[in-house]
């Protein structure tokens, strides 16, 4: 009997594993990424997320539940706090391009992938959504997209344990895909975590953490901008 | 007991112990460094005794940085054995391994910074806190008498000056960055702190070929003079706002760039004063940096390239009349 669980166990282990997608690797920006022969250039951004706190590895419910309670007055911090120009990092980032000679539009709405269909490719590069349709809707014939995924002070747990210091955090990632082929032509993660300088726990206002989180945004910025600085 | 007096006894219980362990003893203590409410404290021209400290030897470390430190989130299974006590143990116990692993992480990443220190300790074993005092009060320039005190000596009708310094070496050995608490007592109070501030000093970055060779010419001459000026201005920073009080009006929050080393940082705070290559901020914890900014073309000309380095005394200015630049500041973002 308990031969046969652990077969049974070994076996959605085995079926999930082989589910489960490999992670995109970084693509370098290569000069022909930005080439206009393909069409406009089209930038946009994702909605981006709220300033939260956020803690990874407190599994199970009851977990979460206690590392919410115990960081309850650092998340009521972080949440009052501004994400300052980052809407404008599109706009930014059109300016250093459009320096290169690119032709560029700016999208004013955010992208919502939700909207888009689920792509059926398995080649490399090639992104879980299927942003072809979007060649027509905005006539270019590739679209560089900023997605920040998450924003404002990261702490790691292992179950009902913090394992690490609250710390200020952006991730997200970069990329331009080209939307004749559904390919990505540059791809970046970006994924700045930056702690206090000094003592951590500091309420109600927590200085040194709420600088931590400026610090990572800067650095989150610098990081989407710096590729087209070059 | 019924499975629902166990579950919130459980839950209480772990809720109990997380709090316990994720809430910092130090919560309800101010951070050290954060000045007390002050209005104009010192006279134009004080006469100042700067208390020569009990430790001889000044503290030296090398920058570190933490931004990678934790231990993962990495699952765990609790054992369930001794039912809720022994998981509640397990939780504690798992705590406490955690603390200490994280506690060992940090002193063994400071450990490996204060590694850059090793050519210099032959220098800083024959650089005790009194030659460093001298040395630095031969360069403040407050106005007033200025004379060092012993750890146990009376201060007289002076306003005693006492500090904690701690220079930190940055990695690349092209900067020093002093961090020193500077606490200030009236002449007729001296054992009461008037006026208390962290301040941070962030030399300009030295490019030199050789820096071990830099740092150490001379019996390290220039370690020690460069350390003496930093110490001299983080005393220039905290009087000038000793004397000045609180701004008028409250300035608005920015974020400032500056080099440490060379190493960009970013810092959040509100600008108190700037000239040439030079600003002064006060952080979201209330202390003071003085830190080099990015010079421009603009801003190259002669009188702030003699300012490149720490300002020399006779370039301090106290806040309200701090000259500004005829050429623009340096840019901030």
């Amino acid at each position: 009997m308990k031969f046969r669980i652990a077969i049974a166990i070994a076996g959605a282990s085995l079926f999930l594993a082989g589910c489960a997608s490999p992670p995109q690797q970084p693509i370098e920006l290569a000069g022909e990424a930005l080439a206009t022969g393909a069409g406009r250039l089209g930038i946009a951004m994702t909605k981006l997320p709220k300033v939260d706190t956020h803690l990874p590895g407190a599994s199970c419910l009851l977990c979460i539940a206690v590392a919410a309670a115990a960081n309850s007055s650092l998340t009521a911090h972080a949440q009052t706090l501004p994400v300052e120009e980052l809407p404008q990092l599109k706009n930014e980032v059109a300016d250093l391009l459009r320096k290169k000679g690119a032709d560029v539009t700016v999208i004013a709405e955010d992208l919502n992938f939700e909207t888009l269909p689920d792509s059926a490719s398995k080649q490399p590069n090639a992104p879980p959504k299927d942003f072809s349709s979007l060649r027509q809707k905005y006539q270019m014939g590739k679209l560089l997209v900023i997605d920040i995924t998450m924003l404002g002070v990261i702490r790691t747990d292992s179950a009902y344990v913090p394992t690490s210091d609250p710390k200020g955090v952006l991730q997200g990632r970069g990329f331009i895909v080209n939307l004749t082929n559904n390919t990505y032509e540059w791809y970046l993660p970006v994924s700045i975590t930056k702690s206090t300088d000094g003592k951590w726990d500091e309420p109600p206002k927590f200085p040194g953490l709420t600088n931590a989180y400026f610090q990572s945004l800067e650095l989150g910025r610098d990081s989407f901008l710096k590729p087209f600085n070059k | 007991m019924t499975v629902r007096w166990r579950d919130a006894i459980y839950l209480a219980a772990t809720l109990a112990a997380s709090v316990l362990l994720c809430t910092s003893a130090s919560a309800n203590a101010n951070v050290t460094g954060i000045a007390k409410a002050t209005s104009r404290l010192l006279p134009q021209n004080p006469n100042l005794s700067l208390r020569l400290p009990k430790e001889e030897k000044i503290a030296y470390q090398g920058v570190v940085s933490f931004d990678q430190a934790g231990t993962g989130s990495a699952g765990i299974l609790y054992p369930a054995v001794g039912g809720l006590v022994g998981v509640f143990a397990a939780v504690l116990t798992h705590a406490a391994v955690v603390e200490g692993a994280k506690s060992s992480q940090k002193s063994k990443l400071q450990e490996e910074a204060d590694k850059i220190l090793e050519p210099y300790q032959s220098v800083l074993s024959e650089f005790p806190a009194k030659d460093l005092l001298h040395r630095a009060l031969d360069k403040v320039s407050t106005g007033g008498t200025k004379r060092l005190v012993g750890s146990l000596e009376e201060p007289g009708a002076t306003w005693l000056v006492e500090t904690a310094p701690v220079f930190s070496l940055t990695q690349d050995q092209s900067a020093l960055v002093l961090d020193n608490l500077i606490s200030i007592y009236r002449p007729d109070a001296p054992t009461v702190v008037a006026y208390q501030k962290a301040v941070r000093v962030v030399l300009t970055p030295k490019d030199e070929s050789d820096p071990v060779g830099y740092w150490t010419a001379r019996q390290g001459e220039n370690l020690k003079d460069e350390s003496a000026s930093l110490f001299a201005h983080s005393l220039e920073v905290a009087i000038a706002e000793a004397k000045a009080g609180p701004p008028a009006s409250a300035p608005s929050q920015k974020t400032f760039r500056y080099a440490e080393g060379k190493t960009e940082r970013i810092e959040r705070a509100y600008l108190v004063s700037e000239r040439c290559d030079r600003i002064v901020i006060k952080t979201l914890r209330g202390g003071l940096m003085s830190v080099p900014t990015r010079r421009t073309s603009a801003s190259a000309s002669d009188a702030c390239v003699d300012a490149a380095s720490v300002p020399k005394p006779s370039a301090i200015k106290e806040r309200e009349s701090l000259a500004v630049p005829t050429t623009p500041p340096p840019a901030q973002n």
